[in-house]
């Protein structure tokens, strides 16, 4: 052999290190498609697989608070699964799984938007929380996925109090811990069943919008329940005090830039009372001179301070609502504001929120819906829990709750309070709508002492509040502290995140 | 190195061992998948091919026991791997795919073992590229698609009544042994200088000649039978060996250089050439028509992840024509990034033993072969795996040994057969290369 390399060597070399980088660029662009662009590729919409893969996931169930079914997967004969929802009125929250409509999905099932369905589907499927060893011996043994169940803070049984307390008529009713902002109910009517939108039939009368969450998307005007944020305004910025007399019944009359504005509410012969009386009475006159005299800066700050202004984080989507429709305020517009009328808008869940700050001690609990995800590690699923906003002091809360407790006791809120039931706290509303009859609305809390539970009440054009939405907030709480009788704890998981870790005791009163 | 006339061939033996029990394992997977059991008919198509190279390996023991170890075991693995992935991708061809293999195993041997000797080819040399070219003119003339092919596909295929054969992989061959031909008869003038243009010294005429007949051929290949994979491996193994003869990489790039304007100016007259460098481009917005197979194909790829889903798990049957062109992604499927990896680490052995054969080579004809027949497979198998991958514009010919494909196997088998062949220390040395 000569030591010498000779040509033809040389070139097979040059050759072979061209073949054996080609076979290395191969290599790295089988990684990159099988990696990197993996995730994008296998949810395309055309791609068959992810429908077949996710047909065979046993996926988890959702439970109420106490561990009945919400929605549970079945597998027919030639394995083909059906989503199953037992209770048919926590439809606004289970949402729906179809493999139908491919909208908003990547292939394979799609889940109503806004739904604890969608929210919840990594645990649901099993994509998350499992652990990697359990992960991989069932990709490599071929077994089915088998997803987490959920717990949710719904209860059914209320979740259907409250649904049929609605009667049919359109609305939306949320319950919320007091303590922790754990969401027991919430309705939203007209709804629809989950299970038939996968066998062919539309949900009925699409007109009526069913699949529309009115809870926490609808932007209504809150009506007199809105007094309640006017009064912790007035209450924080010192311009009144519950037991400062005013002379605003008996008619009188008093104009703001042109607006008349008279009390209207009061009963007869009623003509000097306090502010506790004058929200009890829900009297407009009252509540304008307490906003012109809080003044727009002042009034916007507390209703920024519950929230009005923003989207409640939640795991459902949620609307923000708005004091008014631009940047302009005059005079007449802010008073009418102060009285929940004007351009406000709130959702059911922000005036349920503050009937939870006043019922507390102030602060906004975050609403949440998930209460556990037995056999995962809490790191793995998040915490919902939290405080959302400080809306008022301890001391304000404790003045708006006395002036609420006020209004059951002597105001027009009687009818919310059940013979028998619980001593409640509240403020009803009757929202002057465009197109028909006016908007009934509740919030309140109860048992008045020591308040464990909140709700907001609405009946789209229900008429008169005070009509309409007190006694169904009535049966509603009366049913949730029932429901706390028989089972006083939740089961809830207590996660040992000292950051998180909310009690679950109830505020002590002025504290 | 005088010849032994036989002996064991241990290492042979040993990863021919490991190659059955990889192709027996695969055999298996698609019945346990499908009825959640084994029984022996599951495995007897598998087992089949894997006697015949298993007998094969006891002829080469008898006859040639000193022929290259490697190329038997990795014929097997490749074997037995296509077999279970045809049958179950396209069922149909189950039966020819398995009469094909055992073909194959007869070809090698043939080839590897009988008594023609690569000299025989050299004498022939001329011949063989007359009758190649013939048979190109005839497929230009009355070649007809394949079965079931649409109306308009590619032209591509020879036969009478049901038996049909494609000239490209036959034409393939044929150059390589007539160029190692055409390149040992002119050793000496390939070394020396050209005409001159300026200051640039050409190569010599022996080197353009081919190299522009080739071109010429790869082009109207291109335009009269759309057929893009035959025509840009052809000019690729041309210009390889041509490069192995001189060297010159100025004149590598200016024949590239030549065939891109070619391609481009064939982009603005030849529809399929449109579309190919079209949906390269951009498959995305195509992914319903023409993109279709190449985006479903990487979907297939996508869906493997590391380890993939197992054969007989995966759905690659999706991607169109996955049993010949797209055979790659459906290994990336079931077999994941790291089995596609390792196929691809099988096909590096395959080379890395192909240009050992080479340059071990006792004849310098039988150097240049070799040298050719291996970058002949390599360049095929990087042509259709880099479309697979867009890489490159997608063209569609066969991945060697794997692909369902009657010619393009049994000419793969004839290639590995000539690699053996040449790697036995001739009986009869007369003269190497260095």
């Amino acid at each position: 052999m000569t030591p010498v390399r000779d040509p033809f060597a040389t070139g097979v070399a040059r050759l072979a290190a061209l073949v054996f980088g080609l076979l290395a660029l191969q290599g790295g662009a089988t990684a990159y498609w099988g990696f990197v662009r993996a995730e994008g590729l296998t949810a395309r919409p055309d791609n068959p697989r992810r429908i077949a893969f996710d047909q065979q996931i046993r996926r988890g169930r959702l439970l109420d608070r106490a561990g009945a079914e919400l929605a549970v997967t079945r597998f027919d004969a030639d394995g083909i699964p059906t989503r199953v929802y037992p209770e048919p009125a926590a439809a606004p929250v289970t949402g729906f799984q179809t493999w139908r409509y491919g909208a908003g999905s990547v292939g394979g099932a799609s889940y109503g938007a806004g739904s604890a369905e969608a929210a919840y589907d990594a645990a649901l499927r099993g994509d998350l929380g499992s652990r990697i060893g359990h992960v991989l011996a069932t990709r490599v043994l071929g077994r089915p996925q088998v997803g987490h169940d959920v717990v949710l803070t719904i209860d059914a049984a209320l979740q259907a109090t409250a649904a049929g307390a609605l009667a049919g008529r359109e609305g939306a009713v949320v319950v919320l811990d007091v303590a922790d902002g754990a969401v027991r109910a919430l309705v939203s009517l007209p709804t629809f069943d989950p299970a038939a939108l996968d066998d062919g039939r539309t949900p009925p009368d699409e007109a009526s919008s069913p699949l529309f969450n009115r809870a926490t998307q609808g932007r209504y005007p809150p009506g007199s329940t809105f007094k309640t944020v006017t009064l912790a305004a007035a209450l924080a910025a010192g311009a009144a005090r519950l037991d400062a007399v005013v002379a605003d019944g008996g008619g009188a009359v008093e104009t703001f830039e042109g607006y008349a504005v008279r009390c209207a509410n009061e009963p007869d012969g009623a003509v000097r009372f306090d502010i506790a009386h004058a929200f009890a009475y829900s009297c407009n006159l009252t509540f304008a001179r307490l906003g012109r005299d809080v003044g727009r800066p002042a009034f916007e700050r507390q209703a920024r301070a519950f929230g009005i202004d923003a989207a409640p984080p939640f795991p459902l989507p949620t609307a923000a609502g708005q004091l008014s429709n631009d940047d302009a305020m005059p005079l007449p517009e802010l008073v009418s504001a102060a009285f929940g009328q004007g351009e406000v808008l709130a959702t059911p869940l922000h005036m349920a929120l503050v009937a939870a700050a006043a019922a507390g001690d102030g602060r906004i609990p975050t609403p949440y819906l998930l209460a556990d995800v037995p056999g995962v590690r809490w790191w793995s699923i998040g915490d919902e829990r939290g405080t959302w906003r400080r809306a008022m002091s301890a001391g304000v809360a404790a003045d708006v709750r006395r002036a609420m407790i006020t209004a059951a006791e002597v105001g027009y809120v009687g009818t919310a309070q059940l013979a028998g039931g619980p001593r409640v706290g509240g403020k009803t509303g009757t929202a002057q709508a465009a197109d028909g009859l006016p908007h009934a609305w509740f919030i309140g809390f109860a048992p008045a002492e020591a308040p464990r539970v909140a709700v907001a009440v609405l009946v789209v054009h229900g008429g008169e509040g005070i009509r309409a939405a007190a006694p169904i907030a009535g049966r509603v709480l009366a049913a949730a502290l029932a429901a706390d009788g028989a089972s006083a704890t939740m089961p809830v998981r207590i996660r040992s995140s000292a950051a998180h870790r909310i009690s679950l005791l109830p505020p002590s009163e002025g504290e | 190195m005088t010849p032994r006339v036989r002996g064991w061939r241990p290492l042979e033996g040993a990863l021919l061992a490991v190659a059955a029990i990889v192709a027996l394992a695969a055999a298996a997977a698609p019945a346990l998948v499908r009825d959640g059991r084994v029984v022996p008919s599951d495995l007897g198509a598998a087992a089949a091919v894997l006697a015949a190279y298993a007998a094969l390996h006891v002829a080469m023991c008898w006859r040639a026991p000193d022929a290259d170890p490697f190329i038997v075991p990795l014929l097997a693995l490749f074997g037995g791997l296509s077999l279970t992935l045809v049958r179950r991708l396209a069922p149909d061809f189950a039966t020819a795919e398995l009469r094909w293999q055992l073909l194959a195993v007869g070809a090698v041997a043939v080839v590897a073992l009988g008594p023609v000797e690569t000299r025989t080819l050299q004498r022939y040399r001329y011949s063989l590229a007359s009758a190649g070219i013939a048979l190109v003119g005839v497929t230009l003339l009355f070649g007809r698609s394949a079965e079931g092919a649409v109306a308009g596909a590619p032209r591509l295929w020879l036969g009478v009544g049901s038996l049909g054969f494609q000239p490209s992989e036959v034409m393939k061959l044929v150059l390589i042994v007539f160029l190692a031909g055409y390149i040992d008869d002119r050793r000496e003038l390939l070394s020396e200088g050209g005409p001159r243009i300026g200051r640039w010294r050409l190569p010599p005429v022996p080197y353009l000649a081919p190299l522009a007949v080739m071109l010429g051929l790869s082009l109207l290949m291109l335009v009269v039978q759309r057929d893009l994979g035959a025509a840009l491996l052809l000019f690729a193994i041309t210009l390889g060996m041509l490069y192995l003869a001189t060297l010159r990489a100025d004149v590598v790039a200016v024949a590239l250089a030549a065939f891109a304007g070619g391609a481009i100016y064939l982009h603005g007259h030849a529809e399929i050439v449109a579309t190919r460098a079209a949906i390269w481009l951009d498959p995305w917005s195509a992914s319903q028509d023409a993109g279709y197979q190449l985006v479903q194909g990487l979907v297939a790829i996508a869906s493997g992840g590391v380890v993939g889903t197992g054969i007989g798990r995966g759905q690659p049957g999706i991607v169109p024509a996955v049993h010949t062109d797209y055979i790659f992604a459906a290994v990336a499927e079931e077999l994941g990034v790291a089995g596609a990896a390792a196929v691809l680490a099988v096909y590096g052995v395959l080379a890395w033993r192909g240009f050992r054969i080479a340059l071990g080579a006792r004849r310098s004809f039988d150097a240049l072969l070799a040298a050719g027949l291996t970058i002949g497979l390599a360049f095929q198998e990087a042509i259709i795996i880099g479309g697979n991958l867009r890489l490159m514009p997608l063209t569609g010919i066969t991945l060697p040994f794997l692909s369902y494909g009657g010619s393009s196997l049994l000419i793969c088998a004839v290639c590995a057969g000539l690699l053996l062949r040449i790697s036995r220390p001739s009986s009869v040395p007369d003269g190497g290369l260095a």
